[in-house]
C-alpha cells in the first residue's frame, strides 16, 4: 500500500466514521491491580467530549491506551475507524495529543521540534507553513522564542509548543490530557476558544481536566469515570442546566460510591 | 532538625528504582569487593614502590606517601564537590526547602555535614591502609597507628572546604557550559585527554612496580627529587604526616594543620553560603542570547529527520557529550597511548612472557582495544532509555517501529565504527599491532558494536515494560565479557601451544555468532517489543 493509498483510505474512513473515538469493553491491569474494567465510550464527530474522574480512577490509563502509550489487555479502541492494535500507524496519524506534562525534545529549538513532528506526519510543506504561522500567532510565540532551545522555555511556553505540535498536522481528533496546567490566563482563554472552534469545524476534541469550570464551559458531553468504568454520562446539549451543577454531580458520584 | 535534614540527604542519595533484597545484597557485596580491591591494589603498589624509592635517598618514600595521600584527598574533595553541586544547588530541593520554616544556616550545616561524612568515609578507607602500610614498613611505634586513625577526621574537614568551593565553581561553570554545545564538547575532549594521560601514567607506574626491575622509566631520579621538594607544599597533609613521624615539633605542626583546616573550611563555607543564597534568590539566572536564524522550516521525508533527531540526542545532550561523544573522538588517542605504553613495558620488563608465549601479546592488545571500543559504545547503545520522558513522542507519532528503531541504532553504530576503525588504523600505522591482529580485532569489534546497538535495543525496549525483568545490563555486561572471552581463547590457545590461527578462527566464529540474530528477522522483534513498551 503506497502512502497515497493510505491517505486515501484514511480520508474515506474518516468521512464514514461517526464515532472518531470508539472504546469497546477495554480492560487494563497493572499486575494484580485491575484499572480499567470493561470501559465503553463513544465520542461523536464534532463534539468536545470531557472525561473526568478522581485521581486513580483510570483517566490517564484510558488516554494512554487511546494514544498508544499503553496496550489494553482486552477490548478494542478505534480512532476514526482504525483499530489501535491492528492499524496503529493509521490510528496515530489521525490524532494530535497533548500530555498533562509538556513533553518535547528539549535539546531542539521550538522550530526544530515542529519540523520533526511535521515530518513524522509526512506533511505537505504549504500546509505546514500556513498552520505554523496561524498557530504561532495564536499562541503568541515570537520567532525568537521559536529559535530558542525548548529546555530554556518556561513551563507555559513548553505547553504552548506542545499544543502547537499537536495541531500542526491538522488532526481529525485532538486529545488533551490536563491541557491548561501552567498556562497563563491569556493563553488559557485562547485555548478554550480554540477547543470550541475546533469542534465547530467538524473535528473532535477529547479532553480530561480537573478544572470543572473549563469542562462545564466547553464540553458537549462529559463522562465521569469511576473504578475503571464510565459511571455517568452527561449530555449538556440535552440537559444544559447540568452545566451549572457539574461539580455537584461529580462529587455525588463518589459520595454514592462511599468514597 | 539538622539530623532530619542530613537523613533527608541520605534518603535522597539512595532514591531510585526499588531494589529486591537480592540485588541490594549483591550491590553491597560488589561495593565491598570494589573497596577491598582498590585497597589491596594501592597497598601492593605502595609496598613495591617503597623499596625502590628508598634506594634513591632516605625520605623519598615518605614524600611519595604524602603525594599519594594528597592526591587521594584532592580527588575525593573534587569528587565530593561534584556531588555537593547537586546536594547544594538542586532546584527541586531548593524549591521544597525554601518554603519550609528552616533557617539557611541549618540547611547549609546539614548539607555540609553530609558532605563531610561522605568524604570522611572515602578518605578513611583509602588513606588509613596506606598509613598503616608505611608504618609497618618503617617499623613505627603504636603512636603512629593511633594518630593515623584521626588523619581522615582532620583532613576531611580540609577537603570539605575544597569541595564547597569546587561545588560553586562546578555549578557556575555548569550553568555557562550547559548553554554551549561546543564548549561542552571541548571540555569533554580536554577531560578525556587528561584521563588518558593519567591512565597512562598510572598504568606505567603499576607495570614498573610489578616488573620489579631497577628504577627507570617514570620513576626517574628527577621525578623522585621533585616529589620530595613538592611534598612540603601539600599543606595540612604534609604537616599532619610530619607530626606523625617527628615527635619534636608536634605543637607547631598541629597549629599549622588546624590553621589550614580552619582557613579552608571558612573559605568554603562563605563561598557556598553566598552562592546558595544567591542562587536561591535566582539572581544568576539569565536568559541566553537567541541566535537570529531566519530560515525556512523544511518538512523532511524518508528517514533523514529521524536520523537528525538521534544525532541531536547524542550531540546536544550534555550527558552524552561527556559519556560518549567526546570519548568517541578521544578513543583512537586513548587506544594508542595505552597500547603503546603496554607494549613497551611488556617488552621491556616481561621478556620471558614475550619469548615463550608471543601470541599472548596480540591477545592482550586485542583485549584492550575491544574493551575501549565496546565500553564507550555501550554507553550509547541504550537508545530507547536515551529518549527519557520524550519516549512518549516515539510512541505516538505515526512512524513504523522498525524505521524508528533502525534510525536509533544506526547513528551510534556509525559513530562508534568510525572511531574504532580510526583507532585500529592508527595502531597499525604506528606498528603497535600487526595486520592480522588488526583485521581480527576489527571484525570482532564491529560484531560487538552491531550486536549491542541492533540487538541490545531489544533489551532496552523490554526494560520499558512495566513489571518486566530488566535486561539492559546484558548489553553493558556483554561489552566487557565478549572482549575478555576473546582474550581467554587467545591466552588458553597460546598456553597449550595451539597455533594462533586457530584462536583467530574461533574468535571469528564467535563474532559471527554474535551478529547472527540480525539475520533472523529482528524487525519482527522490534515491532513486538515496541508495541509492548508501556510509557508512564
Amino acid at each position: 500500500m503506497t502512502k497515497e493509498d493510505i491517505k486515501q483510505t484514511e480520508v474515506e474512513e474518516t468521512e464514514e466514521c461517526k464515532f472518531p473515538i470508539d472504546i469497546q469493553e477495554v480492560h487494563k491491569s497493572y499486575g494484580k491491580k485491575h484499572v480499567l474494567k470493561g470501559l465503553n465510550l463513544q465520542v461523536k464527530k464534532g463534539e468536545v467530549f470531557g472525561f473526568i474522574g478522581k485521581n486513580g480512577a483510570g483517566k490517564s490509563t484510558t488516554i494512554d491506551c487511546v494514544v498508544g502509550l499503553k496496550r489494553q489487555d482486552k477490548g478494542a479502541i478505534r480512532i476514526c475507524g482504525f483499530d489501535t492494535k491492528k492499524e496503529p500507524l493509521l490510528a496515530k496519524s489521525t490524532f494530535g495529543y497533548v500530555s498533562s506534562e509538556p513533553i518535547a525534545y528539549e535539546m531542539m529549538t521550538g522550530n526544530e521540534y515542529l519540523q520533526f513532528i511535521a515530518s513524522s506526519y509526512d506533511m505537505i510543506q504549504s500546509s505546514f507553513d500556513s498552520n505554523y504561522e496561524f498557530l504561532r500567532k495564536k499562541f503568541e510565540l515570537s520567532e525568537d522564542d521559536m529559535n530558542r532551545r525548548i529546555r530554556e522555555y518556561s513551563h507555559g511556553m513548553k505547553q504552548k509548543v506542545c499544543l502547537m505540535a499537536s495541531l500542526i498536522h491538522n488532526p481529525e481528533v485532538w486529545i488533551l490530557d490536563e491541557p491548561t496546567v501552567g498556562l497563563d490566563i491569556m493563553v488559557y482563554e485562547v485555548l478554550v476558544k480554540m477547543l470550541r472552534e475546533y469542534a465547530n469545524n467538524g473535528r473532535t476534541v477529547f479532553v480530561t481536566s480537573h478544572n470543572m469550570d473549563l469542562v462545564a464551559k466547553i464540553c458537549d458531553r462529559v463522562a465521569i469515570i469511576n473504578d475503571g468504568v464510565v459511571s455517568d454520562l452527561i449530555d449538556f446539549t440535552k440537559e444544559p442546566l447540568k452545566r451549572k451543577y457539574l461539580s455537584k454531580i461529580f462529587f455525588d458520584t463518589y459520595v454514592k460510591e462511599g468514597q | 532538625m539538622i539530623i532530619e535534614l542530613i537523613n533527608k540527604e541520605r534518603v535522597e542519595k539512595r532514591a531510585g528504582e526499588p531494589q529486591s533484597a537480592w540485588s541490594f545484597a549483591l550491590g553491597i557485596v560488589l561495593r565491598i569487593a570494589l573497596y577491598v580491591g582498590v585497597i589491596v591494589l594501592e597497598v601492593f603498589l605502595f609496598n613495591r614502590l617503597h623499596g625502590k624509592l628508598e634506594k634513591y635517598a632516605s625520605g623519598s618514600a615518605f614524600s611519595f606517601l604524602i603525594l599519594i595521600l594528597f592526591a587521594i584527598m584532592l580527588v575525593e574533595s573534587l569528587f565530593a564537590g561534584w556531588k555537593a553541586k547537586t546536594i547544594l544547588f538542586d532546584k527541586n530541593d531548593r524549591f521544597i526547602l525554601g518554603t519550609l520554616p528552616v533557617s539557611s544556616s541549618d540547611l547549609i550545616a546539614s548539607k555540609v555535614s553530609f558532605i563531610y561524612l561522605q568524604e570522611f568515609f572515602s578518605i578513611f578507607l583509602l588513606s588509613v591502609p596506606l598509613l598503616f602500610t608505611y608504618a609497618v614498613l618503617e617499623g613505627y611505634s603504636p603512636r603512629f597507628y593511633i594518630f593515623s586513625i584521626f588523619y581522615p577526621m582532620v583532613i576531611s574537614l580540609f577537603g570539605v572546604g575544597i569541595s564547597l568551593v569546587s561545588s560553586v565553581v562546578f555549578e557556575v561553570f555548569g550553568r555557562i557550559v550547559k548553554k554551549n554545545d561546543i564548549l561542552q564538547f571541548a571540555i569533554a575532549c580536554i577531560g578525556a585527554t587528561a584521563l588518558c594521560l593519567v591512565y597512562q601514567f598510572v598504568l606505567t607506574l603499576f607495570l614498573e612496580a610489578l616488573a620489579g626491575s631497577t628504577t627507570s622509566g617514570i620513576l626517574s631520579v628527577e621525578l623522585v627529587q621533585s616529589i620530595s621538594r613538592m611534598s612540603k607544599c601539600f599543606g595540612p597533609v604534609y604537616f599532619y604526616c610530619t607530626m606523625l613521624v617527628d615527635k619534636t615539633n608536634i605543637f607547631p605542626f598541629t597549629c599549622l594543620t588546624l590553621g589550614f583546616v580552619l582557613l579552608s573550611l571558612l573559605i568554603g563555607l562563605v563561598t557556598a553560603s553566598l552562592a546558595y543564597n544567591r542562587f536561591a534568590s535566582g539572581e544568576v539566572e539569565r536568559a541566553t542570547k537567541v541566535k537570529k536564524t531566519v530560515k525556512t522550516i523544511k518538512v523532511q521525508s524518508g528517514i533523514k529527520y529521524l536520523l537528525k533527531k538521534e544525532f541531536d540526542l547524542i550531540f546536544k545532550d550534555s550527558t552524552y557529550i561527556f559519556s560518549y561523544t567526546a570519548l568517541l573522538i578521544m578513543a583512537p588517542f586513548f587506544s594508542f597511548i595505552v597500547i603503546s605504553s603496554l607494549n613497551s613495558i611488556v617488552y621491556a620488563n616481561i621478556r620471558i612472557l614475550v619469548t615463550y608465549f608471543p601470541d599472548i601479546i596480540s591477545g592482550l592488545n586485542m583485549l584492550m582495544i575491544l574493551l575501549f571500543s565496546s565500553a564507550i559504545n555501550a554507553s550509547a547503545s541504550l537508545s530507547i532509555s536515551r529518549e527519557g520522558k520524550s519516549i512518549q513522542i516515539v510512541k505516538f507519532i505515526p512512524i513504523k517501529p522498525e524505521k524508528q528503531i533502525i534510525a536509533k541504532a544506526t547513528i551510534p553504530t556509525i559513530l562508534s565504527s568510525i572511531s574504532f576503525i580510526v583507532s585500529i588504523v592508527a595502531l597499525l600505522i604506528t606498528s603497535n599491532i600487526n595486520l592480522t591482529t588488526s583485521v581480527i580485532t576489527l571484525i570482532s569489534g564491529e560484531a560487538i558494536i552491531v550486536f549491542t546497538n541492533f540487538v541490545g535495543i531489544i533489551f532496552d525496549m523490554n526494560d520499558q515494560r512495566r513489571d518486566s525483568k530488566k535486561l539492559g545490563w546484558i548489553n553493558t555486561l556483554l561489552a566487557f565479557v565478549a572482549p575478555v572471552l576473546m582474550f581467554v581463547i587467545h591466552f588458553v590457545f597460546a598456553m597449550i601451544g595451539v597455533s594462533v590461527w586457530y584462536s583467530y578462527l574461533v574468535e571469528l566464529v564467535l563474532s559471527i555468532a554474535l551478529i547472527s540474530p540480525i539475520f533472523f528477522n529482528v524487525g519482527k522483534q522490534y515491532n513486538r517489543y515496541f508495541e509492548m513498551m508501556e510509557i508512564g
